[in-house]
C-alpha cells in the first residue's frame, strides 16, 4: 500500500510538473502550451461555470470568455500556494459576476433538468434536510465574497491556503468569510428546514 | 452573549469532514455556542459539490481551435510559413519582407473570423470576446461586422427592429465603459451609432406600433432616461480634452427624436447615415429544398475529397489533425442531410479554423491550404444556400459581394437594415475572390 501511495504520489508530482512547465511556457506567451492547460481544465472550469449559471448554453459562452481572459491575465499569474486552477476560477468567478449584472432580471437560473435529476438528492429532503438545489439556490443568493468563498471550500473543495492564495486574501480573512457565508446559509435556509 | 468565533468553527468542521469528531461532540465541547454552532456546521456538511456536467466533445475541440485563433488574432501573427521564417532567420531577417512575401492564403484570419460570424455563431470565444470590445480596440470591428450580418440575416423586419434595440443598449453600454476608462475620443461617433439604432427601430414601431418591439422600446427608454443621468454624472470624470465630445454624446442620446445634431469632427469618423437605404439585395427565388441539400452534400463530397488526397503524414500528431478534417466535413454531410444546416456550418467554422491553424503552423504549404479553402468555401456557400432556401420563400438574402475596399472606421457600419452589396461582404456565405485581400473584414487595430 506505501508503494501505490508513493507512485501514486510520484505521479501527482510528475503532473504537477508537466502542469508547472505548461504554466512556464503559457506566461512567456506559447499559446500551445496554454491550450494544453486549457485541455486539462476545461472540464473544471466548466462545471463551475455551470453550477452558477445553469444552463450549458450560457455555460459554454463563458467559459470561453474565462480562458481567453484568463490568457490576456496569465502573466501575473504566480505560482506559489495556489493551484493554477484555482487561479482560473477565481477569473471565472469574475466572468459570472459580470454575466450577472447584465441579468439583473435573474437573481438565480435553475439548472437544467437533466443536470437535476442527475444531481439532485431527494433523500435528504425526505429526511427532513435540504435538498442539493436549494442549498445552490440559496448559495447563489449570497454576496460575491461569500459566495466565492463557499464555492472555492465547499463545492471545489480547496484548503484555507489555497483559496486565500487564489483570492489574495489571509487564511484568518477566508475564515471569517466563511463563518459569515455560512451563518447566511443557515439563514436561507431555515424555511426549507423547517418546511415553512 | 457569546458569539463563536470563525476559528473555533473551522477547527469544529475540519474535525467533522475529516471524522475525527461529530456535530454532537462539537457542540458538547462548546456548549456556550451549541445552537450557532450545530446550525452552521450542519449546513456546512449540506454543502455538496455541484453536478458532474461534461462539456460535450464538440465544444471542447471547438472552443479549443477558437481560442488558439483569437490569440493569433489578438497577438498578431507573423503569416511567413515556417520554413520562411527558418529561412529568413538565417539570414537574419526577422520580420516578414513585404516584398517577394511568400504568397499566404487569400483568406487572413479575419476574413476567417468574417466568415465564421457569417457561419452564424462561429467560434463562440472569438464572438463573445469581440462583444466586450470597445472601440478602438482590435477585435471592435469585428463585433461591428457581426452585428451587421445578424442584422442581414434576420428574415423579418421586426427581428431587426429587436436587433436594432440589443445595438442601441450596447452602444450606451460602450460609452459609459469608455468613460470609465477616460477613452472619450469615440464618445461621439458611438452616441451617433447609439441614435440610429434607436431611430431604425423606432421607424419600424411607426408601423406596428403595438408589436412587442414598442413595448421593448418603452423599456430601453426608460433604461436611458436612467444612462443618461450616468452619463451627466460623467462630467465630473471625464478630462477637459474630452468634455465636448460626452456633451455631444449626451445631447444626441437626449434628442433621439429630433434630427441628428450637427457632428463636430472630434474623431476621423464620417456621421454614420440614418435614413434606412432602399434593400439593395434582391430576394432569392426559392431554391427547392431538395436540390439545395443535394448541392450542398456533392460539394461536401468534394470537399472531403480534397481533404483525404492530402499526402499522408508521417507525423501521427499531423496524421490526427488529418482525420480531425475529415471528421468534421463527414459531420457536416450528416447534418446537411438530417436538415440541419446550422450544425454543419459550425462544423465547417471548425474545419476553417483548423486548416488556417494548420497553414500558420506550417503543417501544410499554402498551395494545400488554397486548395482546401477554395474547396471549404464552395462547400460553405452551398450549406449557406440550404439555409437561405429552407422554405421561406420571403426571406432577403444579399447578393454575394466582392470584397470591400474600405477600412471600417471607429464609427463602425452604420446601423441601417440594408447594406450595399458593393461596400461589404454580406452574403450568408461568400465565395472569396482570390486574391481579393478582404480588407474591409480585417479585425485589425481600428
Amino acid at each position: 500500500m506505501a508503494l501505490l501511495n508513493h507512485a501514486e504520489q510520484a505521479r501527482a508530482l510528475q503532473a504537477q510538473d508537466s502542469e508547472g512547465l505548461l504554466i512556464d511556457r503559457a506566461v512567456k506567451g506559447n499559446a500551445a502550451a496554454f491550450a494544453s492547460l486549457y485541455d486539462l481544465h476545461l472540464t473544471r472550469v466548466f462545471r463551475y461555470v455551470y453550477y452558477q449559471v445553469g444552463n450549458r448554453a450560457d455555460a459554454e459562452d463563458l467559459t470561453q470568455q474565462v480562458f481567453l481572459q484568463a490568457w490576456r491575465a496569465i502573466h501575473s499569474f504566480r505560482r506559489g500556494n495556489s493551484p493554477f486552477v484555482a487561479w482560473l476560477l477565481t477569473v471565472a468567478h469574475n466572468a459570472v459576476v459580470s454575466f450577472r449584472r447584465q441579468h439583473k432580471d435573474q437573481t438565480y437560473i435553475e439548472l437544467e433538468p437533466q443536470a437535476l435529476a442527475r444531481w439532485g438528492n431527494p433523500e435528504s429532503e425526505a429526511l427532513g434536510g435540504c435538498d442539493r438545489a436549494s442549498v445552490r439556490r440559496a448559495i447563489l443568493q449570497l454576496k460575491d465574497d461569500q459566495q466565492q468563498v463557499i464555492l472555492m471550500r465547499f463545492v471545489e473543495q480547496f484548503d484555507y491556503p489555497e483559496v486565500a492564495a487564489a483570492l489574495g486574501k489571509s487564511e484568518g480573512n477566508v475564515r471569517v468569510i466563511q463563518h459569515r457565508a455560512l451563518s447566511e446559509l443557515r439563514r436561507l435556509l431555515a424555511p426549507e428546514v423547517h418546511g415553512a | 452573549m457569546n458569539t463563536l468565533s470563525p476559528d473555533i468553527f473551522a477547527q469544529c468542521l475540519e474535525a467533522v469532514e475529516s471524522g475525527q469528531a461529530t456535530v454532537e461532540r462539537c457542540v458538547a465541547q462548546y456548549p456556550e455556542y451549541a445552537a450557532e454552532l450545530e446550525g452552521i456546521l450542519r449546513t456546512a456538511l449540506a454543502l455538496a459539490p455541484g453536478p458532474a456536467v461534461e462539456p460535450d466533445a464538440h465544444f471542447r475541440s471547438r472552443g479549443r481551435s477558437a481560442l488558439l485563433t483569437a490569440i493569433a488574432l489578438e497577438h498578431g501573427v507573423d503569416e511567413r510559413s515556417a520554413w520562411r521564417r527558418f529561412a529568413d532567420s538565417l539570414i537574419g531577417k526577422r520580420e516578414a519582407s513585404p516584398v517577394g512575401r511568400p504568397r499566404q492564403a487569400e483568406m487572413p484570419i479575419p476574413v476567417f473570423f468574417a466568415l465564421a460570424i457569417l457561419v452564424g455563431g462561429g467560434s463562440a470565444a472569438v464572438s463573445l470576446a469581440a462583444e466586450e470590445s470597445l472601440p478602438g480596440e482590435p477585435l471592435y470591428s469585428l463585433k461591428s461586422a457581426t452585428e451587421i450580418v445578424r442584422l442581414t440575416l434576420d428574415p423579418s423586419a421586426e427581428g431587426k427592429a429587436e436587433l436594432q434595440l440589443v445595438y442601441a443598449t450596447r452602444r450606451l453600454d460602450e460609452m459609459e465603459r469608455m468613460a470609465g476608462l477616460g477613452r472619450t475620443s469615440r464618445f461621439q461617433a458611438t452616441a451617433q451609432r447609439y441614435a440610429d439604432h434607436l431611430r431604425q427601430a423606432e421607424a419600424f414601431i411607426a408601423d406596428k406600433p403595438t408589436s412587442k418591439v414598442s413595448n421593448d422600446l418603452a423599456m430601453l427608454r426608460e433604461r436611458i432616461s436612467r444612462r443618461d443621468l450616468m452619463l451627466a454624472e460623467l462630467r465630473s470624470d471625464v478630462p477637459a480634452s474630452a468634455q465636448l465630445a460626452l456633451e455631444e454624446a449626451i445631447s444626441i442620446t437626449q434628442g433621439i427624436d429630433a434630427p441628428p445634431a450637427p457632428v463636430v469632427a472630434l474623431a476621423p469618423s464620417p456621421a454614420p447615415s440614418v435614413a434606412p437605404a432602399p434593400a439593395a439585395s434582391e430576394p432569392i427565388a426559392p431554391t427547392p429544398t431538395p436540390m439545395a441539400i443535394a448541392e450542398a452534400v456533392q460539394s461536401l463530397e468534394e470537399l472531403e475529397t480534397t481533404v483525404t488526397s492530402l499526402p499522408s503524414e508521417p507525423s501521427p500528431a499531423l496524421a490526427t489533425q488529418h482525420e480531425a478534417l475529415v471528421v468534421q466535413v463527414a459531420s457536416a454531410k450528416e447534418a446537411v442531410a438530417d436538415g440541419q444546416p446550422e450544425a454543419a456550418a459550425n462544423n465547417l467554422t471548425v474545419f476553417a479554423s483548423e486548416i488556417v491553424l494548420m497553414q500558420q503552423s506550417g503543417n501544410i504549404t499554402t498551395e494545400t491550404f488554397q486548395a482546401l479553402y477554395k474547396s471549404y468555401a464552395k462547400a460553405a456557400s452551398k450549406v449557406g444556400a440550404t439555409m437561405a432556401a429552407d422554405g421561406r420563400a420571403n426571406r432577403t438574402v444579399p447578393q454575394p459581394a466582392p470584397a470591400p475596399t474600405a477600412e471600417p472606421t471607429d464609427a463602425g457600419p452604420p446601423a441601417t437594415t440594408q447594406t450595399s452589396p458593393s461596400a461589404r461582404p454580406t452574403a450568408v456565405l461568400p465565395t472569396p475572390t482570390p486574391g481579393s485581400g478582404d480588407r474591409g473584414a480585417h479585425g485589425g487595430a481600428d
